[in-house]
């Protein structure tokens, strides 16, 4: 008899994800409008913008991004509902990055130009950045001697003492998905419109939008993870990462997707490096 | 579905196409963006994309080379969706009435919902058009009909 009350919690959480998305999501927008002295929309905007887009025509181009969408939004929800239940850290990687795939082959299953572009880019970010989140989840399993999420929130000592760098990396690593400037290459705003998803209309592109809202917080339930034993420095460390993103997506302009994967490879990796040479030398 | 309606009101977004104007009315619509107006306050944002555009917003009058493209842009925003005219060369062809290349306003080519007059027309108008544009727009329904090519 399995026992159904310790999924409960799990599945509440799962329901919240989306909703914190979207208020994240929200405020990005209100505190970025304040940052340029502008009102800024009601916080909870994406959320008009998202029953909007319910109620609009929906042509799609090719039966396969339709597809694509479905699979984009299932298998990060699946990766949410891998970390919440306290699976493998190893396989919420490849779910996420399962996701992403999906989400650039979307942009190549049209004919778009713009699109194709957008997925090039997208391709080129995936490469930068996976690399260093699969370092840092690597990092993560050596230093707790366990790849199993339920085992790793465990730790007595918080995984930012142990590994300070791999920190800073998921910060950037935050900062590229949530497609901040100075990166915020693949949908790039008035340069290749929407990138991938060019060729989405009304529910399709909810169907992104719900999944981006699960994505956010799950990289930052990542960097919650880091401080745990604390979780209140937990959430702080959350609203200083976050208003750290927004100031430098206000005032850095735009790089090319050979800056990002030189960026990533150069310093990024240098970081990581640095890591893997404190557990080598301390040991713990 | 009278909630749904009042949401969808909230969040417009614009597609801005320029087909052969001075350049003087797309100036002021990208002002309405700025601290100074900042419409993103009433959830307007401006999407260079058609597929995911509400309000279709037109500046100049309609030339030879830019018919092609409107009818295509006109053709690709989904439903419902609403035309505003701004700008007198978009409206009755101002200054460029007799020009060569000029082929007429506007409301020859598609169904025009809002008119926006002046030259170049001020962002307060702009907002104003919009805001009808918007009214007009919630009592629009997509009743499951494909886009008419």
């Amino acid at each position: 008899m399995i026992d159904l009350t310790s999924y409960l919690l799990p599945v509440a959480l799962l329901a919240a994800f989306p909703i914190a998305g979207m208020l994240i999501d929200g405020l990005d927008r209100k505190i970025t409008a304040r940052m340029q002295s502008r009102v800024g929309p009601p916080i909870v905007q994406p959320l008009y913008d998202f029953f909007k887009l319910l109620g609009k025509e929906d042509f799609a181009v090719n039966p396969y991004t339709v597809i694509f969408a479905f699979a984009h939004l299932a298998f990060t929800i699946t990766s949410a509902a891998i970390l919440l239940l306290g699976g493998d850290l190893i396989v919420f990687f490849f779910t996420i990055a399962l996701a992403e795939i999906f989400y650039i082959l979307g942009g190549f299953s049209t004919r778009s130009p713009y699109a194709h572009l957008g997925s090039g880019r997208a391709l080129a970010q995936f490469i930068a950045i996976e690399t260093l989140f699969l370092f840092v989840i690597w990092l993560m399993g050596y230093v707790s001697a366990t790849y199993i999420i339920a085992e790793i929130v465990k730790t007595q000592v918080p995984l930012i003492v142990r590994l300070p760098f791999s920190f800073i990396v998921l910060g950037i690593i935050l900062l590229v998905k949530m497609e901040k400037s100075p990166f915020d290459i693949p949908t790039a705003k008035g340069e290749i419109i929407a990138g991938p998803l060019q060729e989405y209309t009304g529910r399709w592109l909810a169907l992104f939008k719900l999944a981006h809202w699960f994505i956010i917080p799950l990289l930052m339930a990542i960097i919650y993870i880091f401080l745990l034993p604390y979780w209140y420095l937990g959430v702080f460390a959350l609203v200083i990462v976050f208003l750290i993103i927004l100031t430098i997506d206000n005032i850095a302009t735009r790089l090319t997707y050979q800056d990002l994967i030189r960026f990533s490879f150069r310093w990024g990796i240098l970081l990581v490096v640095l890591d893997i040479i404190k557990v080598i030398l301390w040991k713990f | 579905m009278e909630v749904l309606d009042q949401i969808r009101a909230k969040s417009p977004w614009i597609l801005h196409y320029n087909t052969g104007a001075c350049n003087g009315c797309d100036i002021e619509v990208l002002a309405c963006l700025t601290p100074r107006f900042d419409v993103e306050r009433f959830g307007i944002l401006n999407k260079g994309n058609p597929k995911q555009a509400d309000i279709f917003v037109v500046t100049g009058p309609v030339t030879k080379k830019s018919r092609k493209p409107l009818m295509n842009l006109y053709n690709q925003l989904p439903e419902p969706k609403v035309v505003v005219a701004v700008g007198t060369c978009c409206v009755e062809k101002g200054i460029y009435d007799n020009c060569y290349a000029a082929m007429g306003p506007l409301d020859d080519f598609i169904k025009v919902d809002v008119y926006v007059p002046g030259c170049a027309v001020t962002p307060e108008a702009i907002i104003d058009g919009i805001v009808d544009a918007i009214n007009i727009w919630k009592e629009r329904k997509y009743g499951g009909k494909k886009n008419e090519e």
